[in-house]
């Protein structure tokens, strides 16, 4: 008797356990199939863009404060909607493709909505990403929308080992920082890449701050390529207050790189004091680079004080150098196969060339 | 006030073409027909009459250029266009007026004035 109660009560344990497994399974199998018909990209984005249009419009044709509450009621709707991941993925590339093209009150609409939503927070745990490819999404979509909680956990990968987060790293913080955008080269541990240079000046030139920022601060940066791509931009950007540090700095580097940079920008924005310095700096540094850069420059001045330095050149053991020298003689003289006819110079078969290829360049 | 006009908009960008759809209608204008390609948008205008055509340049299928070709020179239409491009180099500009383009709005540009140069063209 004892018996079979306890056999009656194993297995009614059993059955118990069965139902409940059944429910909890069912209930497990019923969510999931709501969400991933819910999760269906485009029955989900239909619905987000017929709130998130109606928001966009309405903020840019706002004055009645039953339009901002309109606004507020439609960010509302869509955001009660982004419990996935997927769908934050979803809303934040809907509002992406829209940023690219519009601009002014839209655009401003945009970076609200972004921020608004929470996405920045999905962002934000993008840059902590296991896989580096997401980190950039993150890097990119807190840039793209001015999120500036992206600074910090941005400004972390600026000396990352890796080449790709550093580099857009240092992209994204040039779009984030209002101010400086190149503040982060004062926490680099290693010098700027050419391709990195490439890609700082191609943000810069699309940021409204370029003609504000004050470059000269960092051309005491311990390395020769951040000193160098300064210069360049204070060349570019005709920073003509920045000659003064330039000089100053020139007159002790050692860099071939920062002293190339440096005599373009006294070709670009110096003056006379500056061709002494050129001619000391082409004396000083037996380098064909420096050579090439300081006969542009003292060519560009026109001064025929510098024909008989220049000239001497024309016996430099490098035929780039040479013919600088050549280019450099015409510039002045204009016409420098006369001018050496009547000098008696001595000239070689590749001289004659040079002199026939400037004064004749079609041929 | 409504506007009995009815408008093409040829933009592969669906975001984009879905808010300016909603900008237009909201603004007054009738019907706004959406054709994500050039191909989808040959096939519109073959189909029906449109009063305006917004189309962007870099399209699957045909670009904005050979949309604006194929209006003027194959169908001999004469409907306004409006072309959009995040290009604005010189060269493409003027190809695009000399096609036949009656305006050029770059990218990225605001949708109020969009609306101000379509009502600007259809004389409204």
């Amino acid at each position: 008797m004892a018996e079979n109660l306890i056999y009656a009560l194993i297995y009614c344990n059993i059955l118990l356990l069965a139902v409940v497994v059944l429910l909890f399974g069912s209930i497990i199998i019923i969510r999931s199939s709501k969400k991933s018909k819910f999760d269906n990209k485009d029955f989900f984005l239909k619905k987000v863009t017929k709130s998130l249009n109606r928001y966009l419009i309405a903020t840019t044709e706002q004055d009645e404060l039953e339009e901002v509450e309109f606004d507020d009621f439609q960010l509302k709707k869509i955001k009660k909607s982004l419990y996935t991941n997927n769908r934050k993925d979803y809303t934040t590339t809907h509002l992406l493709s829209l940023k690219k093209e519009l601009f002014g009150e839209m655009d401003e609409a945009l970076d609200h909505a972004y921020t608004y939503l929470s996405l920045h927070e999905h962002s934000l745990k993008k840059t902590k990403s296991i896989d580096h490819s997401i980190r950039v999404q993150g890097f990119q979509e807190l840039s793209i929308f001015k999120s500036k909680l992206g600074l910090s956990p941005i400004l972390k990968h600026v000396n990352s080992r890796n080449l790709m987060l550093r580099q857009e790293a240092q992209v994204a913080l040039v779009k984030l920082s209002t101010r400086e955008p190149l503040s982060f080269f004062r926490k680099l541990v290693f010098d700027i890449t050419d391709w990195e240079k490439l890609l700082l000046y191609s943000e810069l030139t699309a940021t409204e701050f370029k003609h504000a920022t004050n470059f000269e601060q960092y051309l005491n940066s311990p390395f020769d390529g951040v000193n160098s791509f300064i210069i360049r931009l204070c060349t570019l950007f005709k920073k003509i207050e920045t000659m003064r540090t330039i000089r100053h700095l020139l007159k002790t580097e050692t860099s071939t790189m920062v002293i190339v940079a440096g005599l373009i920008a006294i070709r670009e924005m110096g003056d006379e004091r500056d061709i002494t310095l050129t001619k000391d700096l082409m004396l000083k540094h037996d380098n064909d680079r420096i050579k090439i850069e300081g006969l542009k420059t003292l060519g560009s001045v026109e001064d025929p004080n510098n024909l008989d330095f220049i000239t001497s050149y024309l016996e430099d053991p490098n035929l780039q150098v040479q013919f600088c020298a050549m280019y450099a003689l015409n510039e002045i003289t204009f016409e420098v196969g006369h001018y050496l006819q009547a000098k008696e110079a001595v000239l070689s078969e590749a001289h004659d060339l040079m002199i026939s290829h400037i004064q004749n360049p079609l041929n | 006030m409504p506007f009995d006009i009815k408008l093409l908009i040829c933009e592969d960008n669906e975001a984009l073409s879905s808010l300016m759809r909603f900008k237009l209608l909201r603004a007054g204008f009738k019907e706004c027909f959406i054709a994500e390609d050039g191909k989808k948008a040959k096939e519109l205008l073959d189909e029906q009459t449109f009063d305006l055509i917004i189309t962007d340049i870099h399209m699957p299928y045909s670009s904005g250029l050979e949309l604006t070709t194929y209006i003027r020179k194959e169908l001999k239409l004469d409907t306004p266009i409006i072309i959009l491009s995040s290009e604005s180099i010189e060269g493409t500009v003027l190809t695009g007026f000399e096609l036949g383009i009656n305006d050029f709005l770059p990218k990225p540009f605001s949708p109020n004035e969009l609306i101000i140069r379509v009502k600007k063209l259809l004389k409204l």
